[in-house]
C-alpha cells in the first residue's frame, strides 16, 4: 500500500467533510431552500484559464464561457454543464486545441450574510478536446478524457431572481500525464420555477 | 503528479456520503462504520444479491458481479471474461462452480474456462441471485466449489424496455500525444446495448430479450499480444445473444421453457496456448424446468436442457482453429415429500455429451448417470440438519458426492452451523482440455505446445468441513465468523512455465501434467452487515486463506489467490429515487509462479508476482419519470491505482461507466 493514503488524502479529506458537516449544521436552521428540483437556475460565466504542472509547458488556455443548470437536490444543490475554451500551443510543434468540459456537479450552499451565499462542491464529466489543425490525421482530431474537479462560488441575489456570481474551480483531467487547470469566473444567474411537468419528470 | 486527482477521488467518495447523510447527521457513518468494525463478524453460507443492489453497484454486465461476490477472489487477463476462486477454490481447477437460471444448469465452460458473460440471461431479467459458498447440493446437481443461481422475473402485464451503456477508462494521452510525454491510447469500454418486450398474465408469461456487449482491450501489453495474432483485424470482442423464455401454470403446477443463442467473437485466453486466440463462440441452449404438485405435501420437480457449445475458426495470424463442437444433454426429475419434521428429495438425473471435431477421437462423448437424494431433518427443537448424495456413474467408474450439515439455534438470535461434504469428481466432469487431450484431441500439439503427462486423469476427491457462528445483534447488525478446511486429493496439475518470446511479445510453454497431487487449504472469514433508519446499510467481509498441507505445486498453485480480501461496502438511499453506493476493497498480492521467468526476460514489462492494491469505487444511481427511467454512473478505481489481477492481464486505470435504462410496463419499479 502506498504511503499517499495516509499522508496525503485521508487528513485533507477528513477536514473537508469535517468542515462541511459544521457549516452545514450551522446552515441548517436557518436555511429557507427550495425544494428538490423546485427550481432551476441559468447561470452564463465568463471563465479566465491557467494550467498547472507540464502542461502549460506547452499549451496556454484562454478565456472561455460556461453554460450551466443547477437545481436543488435531496440534499444541496445539483449541476449540470459545458465550459468551452480554447487551449493554444506555446509551440508549433503541437497543436492547439478547443476544450469542452461537459459535466454534472453537486455542491452544498451557506447563506452568509445579506444577499452573498457560498457554496462548494465537487464535478465529474469529460473533456473534449477538438484537435482542428491540418498536421494532426484526421483519425486523431479529437480525444475524450474523464475528470473530476472541485469548485467554489459565491453568489450575490439581486433583483428578484438574478444572482451575480464569482466562481473558482480546480479541475484535473485524467489523461496519462494529468492535466491540471485553475479557473476563475464571472457570471449571471437567474432563477426559474420548474415547470409542474418536469419537476414529476425528475423526482 | 496524481496527488491532484488523488484529493479529488477521495473528496469525490467522502463528498457522496456526506451528500447523502448532512440533512440527517453525517456522524453516524463514521460512527456506525467504526461500530462495525469493532463488532466484525462473518461470513454466511448463502448470499441472496436483489436486483436494487445489482442497479445501486453499477453492475452492467453479468461478469461485473464479481464486484458484489465479496469472498471470492477475482482474476482476469481481458476485464471481460472473469475467474472466480469462492473459498479454497485455485488449485483445484477441475471442477468450477455452477450456474442455474431458474433451477435449470447452464454449460457456459469452454475447456474450463468460465465467463459469467455467456449465461443468457440480460441485468434486467434478473430477479435475484443466489450464491451459495459452501457445498451443496441444488435441482439435481451438487455444487462443490459455489454455486450461482439466477431467478429471473416473471413478468405482470406488459412491458418493454432497454437499456444502453458505456464506459471509458481514464489514461488516455491526450494532448500529450503530439509530445515527448506520448503514450499508446486507451479504448473505450462497450457500448453495450439490450432490449426486451414481456408479457405476463395471471397463468403464462413470456418474455423476449436481446443484449449486446462490446469490448476492446484497454491494455497496451494485451493489445499488443492480440494485434500480434489478429490477422489485420483491430481487436475487439463482442458478445450478442437473442433468448426467448415462456411459463404458465399447467397442471397444478408452474412450468418454463427457454431457448437461447449467443454468439461471442472473443480473444480466447486460453492459458495452454500461453496467449489469446481469436475464436468465434456459439452457444445454443434450450431447456425446461417445473414442478407439479402430488397432492398437499409432495411433488414432481424436473429440469432438461439442451446446450451446444462450438468454438470457431476465427481469422488469425496462426491458423489456429479449435474445430470444436459439444452437445450436452442434462436432465433429472426428483420427487419431494415435505414433511412437518422432515422434507424428502429423491431423484434421478442423466448427463449425455459427445463432440465433434475433425481431429480423430478414441471416444467421441460420455453417458452418466445420478441418483441422489436429499433431505432436511427438523424432529430436535433448535436444531435442523440437511444432507445430500449423489452417485453417479461413469463408464468406467462411480462418484460419490455427499454433504451434511447442522444448524443450531442457540438462541433466537445466534446460530452454529457446520457443514461436512466429500466428493469425487470423474474425469469426463473435470472440464479441462485434458480430458479429451486423452482422447485423440490434439489442438495443443497441432499448434506448437508439447503435453506430456505421467497418468491419465483419475477420479479427483475432496473433503471439506466448514464452520459458522452467526448473530443478529438486535434488527439493524448482523455478523457472522467462519473457518473452513478443504482438502484435495488425486489432482492432475498442470505445471507450465513460461517464456517469454520477445518478437511476439507473447508466452508459451510446454505443460507437463502431474498426477497425484494434494493438498489442504485452510481459511477465515469475518462479516458483518448493519442497517440504519432504513436507509444506510454497511457490509464488510475479511477473507483470510492458505495452504496448509500438500505438495509443493499444490501449494505454489494457491499463492495465485490472494491470501486477504477486505471489502467493505456502503448504500444510503438519500430518497426513494436516489441512492448512493460505494465500495472499498482490499486485496493482497498473489503470486502465479507459471511466470516466474516472465521479468527477467521481458525486462520487467510482466511479473509474476500480482501487486496488492487499495481501491475505491462510488456509483449513484437516480431514477426519473415515475420511475421508468434510470441513470447510473459508477467510478471505478477512484485512488487510481490501477490494479491488475492477473501477470499478463490488463491495469485498470480509474474508469467510468455510465448506463440509462427505460422499462415501460410491467417493468416499472
Amino acid at each position: 500500500m502506498k504511503p499517499f493514503l495516509l499522508s496525503k488524502i485521508v487528513p485533507p479529506a477528513a477536514l473537508l467533510v469535517l468542515l462541511s458537516f459544521l457549516l452545514a449544521g450551522s446552515s441548517l436552521a436557518a436555511a429557507q431552500k427550495p425544494g428538490v428540483f423546485e427550481t432551476i437556475d441559468v447561470e452564463l460565466d465568463v471563465v479566465a484559464s491557467a494550467a498547472l504542472g507540464s502542461f502549460e509547458d506547452y499549451w496556454s488556455p484562454s478565456a472561455g464561457g460556461r453554460l450551466e443548470l443547477s437545481s436543488p437536490f435531496y440534499a444541496g444543490v445539483i449541476r449540470a454543464g459545458g465550459h468551452l475554451f480554447d487551449n493554444g500551443s506555446s509551440s508549433e510543434d503541437v497543436p492547439s486545441f478547443v476544450g469542452l468540459w461537459g459535466y454534472l456537479g453537486w455542491s452544498y450552499e451557506w447563506p452568509l450574510p445579506g444577499r452573498f451565499a457560498w457554496s462548494a462542491g465537487l464535478q465529474t464529466g469529460v473533456m473534449y478536446m477538438d484537435f482542428d489543425e491540418e498536421a494532426v490525421p484526421e483519425a486523431r482530431q479529437d480525444e475524450t478524457e474523464l475528470g473530476f474537479a472541485l469548485d467554489s462560488r459565491i453568489r450575490y441575489a439581486f433583483a428578484g431572481s438574478w444572482s451575480f456570481v464569482v466562481t473558482g474551480e480546480y479541475r484535473v483531467i485524467l489523461t496519462d500525464r494529468e492535466i491540471e487547470y485553475v479557473f476563475g469566473g464571472v457570471g449571471l444567474s437567474r432563477t426559474f420555477a420548474t415547470p409542474k411537468w418536469l419537476r414529476e419528470f425528475l423526482e | 503528479m496524481r496527488t491532484g486527482v488523488r484529493l479529488i477521488a477521495c473528496t469525490v467518495f467522502w463528498g457522496c456520503a456526506a451528500a447523502g447523510v448532512l440533512p440527517r447527521g453525517c456522524v453516524a457513518v463514521g460512527a456506525l462504520s467504526s461500530w462495525c468494525a469493532a463488532a466484525n463478524a462473518g461470513a454466511l453460507e448463502r448470499r441472496v444479491i436483489h436486483p436494487d443492489e445489482i442497479r445501486e453497484a453499477g453492475v452492467t454486465r453479468l461478469s461485473d458481479l464479481v464486484f458484489l461476490f465479496d469472498d471470492w477472489a477475482p482474476s482476469t487477463v481481458d476485464g471481460f471474461s472473469w475467474e472466480m476462486a469462492p473459498r479454497g477454490g485455485a488449485a483445484d481447477l477441475s471442477a468450477s462452480w455452477v450456474v442455474l437460471v431458474d433451477s435449470v444448469r447452464v454449460d457456459t465452460d469452454r475447456f474450463g474456462y468460465s465467463s459469467l458473460n455467456l449465461v443468457p440471461v440480460h441485468v434486467s431479467e434478473i430477479d435475484s441471485i443466489e450464491v451459495t459458498r459452501l457445498p451443496v447440493m441444488s435441482h439435481g446437481e451438487f455444487a462443490q466449489n459455489g454455486l450461482i443461481h439466477f431467478h429471473t422475473r416473471r413478468p405482470a402485464g406488459y412491458g418493454i424496455g432497454g437499456t444502453a451503456s458505456t464506459g471509458n477508462e481514464s489514461g488516455d494521452p491526450g494532448p500529450y500525444a503530439y509530445t515527448g510525454y506520448a503514450t499508446p491510447n486507451v479504448d473505450r469500454i462497450g457500448p453495450d446495448y439490450a432490449a426486451y418486450g414481456e408479457y405476463g398474465g395471471d397463468d403464462a408469461w413470456v418474455r423476449a430479450v436481446f443484449h449486446r456487449h462490446r469490448h476492446y482491450p484497454t491494455d497496451e501489453s494485451v493489445l499488443v499480444r492480440n494485434f500480434g495474432i489478429a490477422a489485420g483485424e483491430y481487436p475487439q470482442m463482442t458478445l450478442i445473444t437473442g433468448s426467448g423464455s415462456f411459463g404458465g401454470n399447467l397442471l397444478g403446477g408452474s412450468h418454463r421453457a427457454f431457448a437461447a443463442g449467443t454468439r461471442f467473437d472473443d480473444y480466447f485466453f486460453f492459458k495452454p496456448y500461453g496467449r489469446e486466440i481469436p475464436v468465434r463462440s456459439r452457444l445454443t441452449t434450450g431447456g425446461i424446468s417445473g414442478r407439479v404438485p402430488l397432492g398437499e405435501r409432495a411433488g414432481i420437480e424436473y429440469r432438461a436442457a439442451y446446450t451446444q457449445q462450438e468454438i470457431e475458426h476465427r481469422p488469425n495470424s496462426f491458423d489456429l482453429d479449435f474445430d470444436w463442437r459439444e452437445e450436452r444433454w442434462r436432465g433429472s426429475a426428483e420427487v419431494s415429500l415435505d414433511g412437518s419434521a422432515l422434507r424428502q428429495r429423491y431423484g434421478a438425473g442423466f448427463e449425455s455429451v459427445r463432440s465433434k471435431t475433425g481431429y480423430a477421437l478414441s471416444k467421441c462423448g460420455y453417458d452418466l448417470a445420478d441418483i441422489y437424494a436429499g433431505w432436511d431433518l427438523f424432529a430436535i427443537e433448535d436444531h435442523s440438519q440437511r444432507a445430500g448424495v449423489r452417485l453417479t456413474a461413469g463408464e468406467e467408474r462411480t462418484a460419490l458426492e455427499a454433504f451434511a450439515a447442522e444448524r443450531w439455534r442457540a438462541s433466537p438470535s445466534h446460530r452454529f452451523d457446520l457443514t461436512a461434504s466429500y466428493a469425487e469428481t470423474l474425469p469426463e466432469r473435470d472440464g479441462r482440455i485434458w480430458y479429451w487431450d486423452e482422447r485423440g484431441y490434439r489442438f495443443l500439439e497441432d499448434s506448437g505446445v508439447d503435453v506430456s503427462r505421467d497418468k491419465t486423469i483419475g477420479t479427483a476427491r475432496r473433503w471439506s468441513v466448514d464452520a459458522a457462528w452467526s448473530a443478529d445483534f438486535g434488527s439493524r447488525f448482523a455478523g457472522a465468523a467462519a473457518a473452513w478446511y478443504r482438502a484435495s486429493s488425486n489432482l492432475v496439475l498442470e505445471e507450465q512455465r513460461f517464456q517469454f518470446d520477445s518478437f511476439e511479445q507473447a508466452f508459451g510453454a510446454p505443460v507437463r501434467l502431474v498426477a497425484d497431487q494434494e493438498g489442504g487449504v485452510a481459511g477465515g472469514e469475518l462479516s458483518f452487515e448493519a442497517r440504519a433508519a432504513g436507509v444506510l446499510k454497511l457490509c464488510g467481509v475479511y477473507r483470510f486463506e492458505k495452504p496448509v498441507t500438500g505438495d509443493e505445486m499444490f501449494r505454489l498453485r494457491c499463492d495465485a489467490v490472494p491470501r486477504h480480501l477486505f471489502r467493505q461496502t456502503a448504500s444510503y438511499a438519500v430518497a426513494p429515487n436516489f441512492k448512493l453506493w460505494a465500495r472499498l476493497n482490499y486485496t493482497s498480492a498473489a503470486e502465479w509462479h507459471d511466470y516466474d521467468d516472465a521479468e527477467a526476460q521481458s525486462d520487467g514489462l510482466y511479473r509474476a508476482k500480482v501487486d496488492p492494491f487499495v481501491t475505491i469505487d462510488a456509483a449513484a444511481v437516480k431514477w426519473l419519470w415515475e420511475r421508468r427511467l434510470k441513470g447510473s454512473i459508477l467510478f471505478r478505481d477512484l485512488l487510481r491505482q490501477a490494479p491488475r489481477y492477473h501477470p499478463i492481464g490488463a491495469a485498470f486505470d480509474t474508469s467510468v461507466f455510465v448506463e440509462i435504462e427505460v422499462g415501460i410496463g410491467s417493468q416499472e419499479r
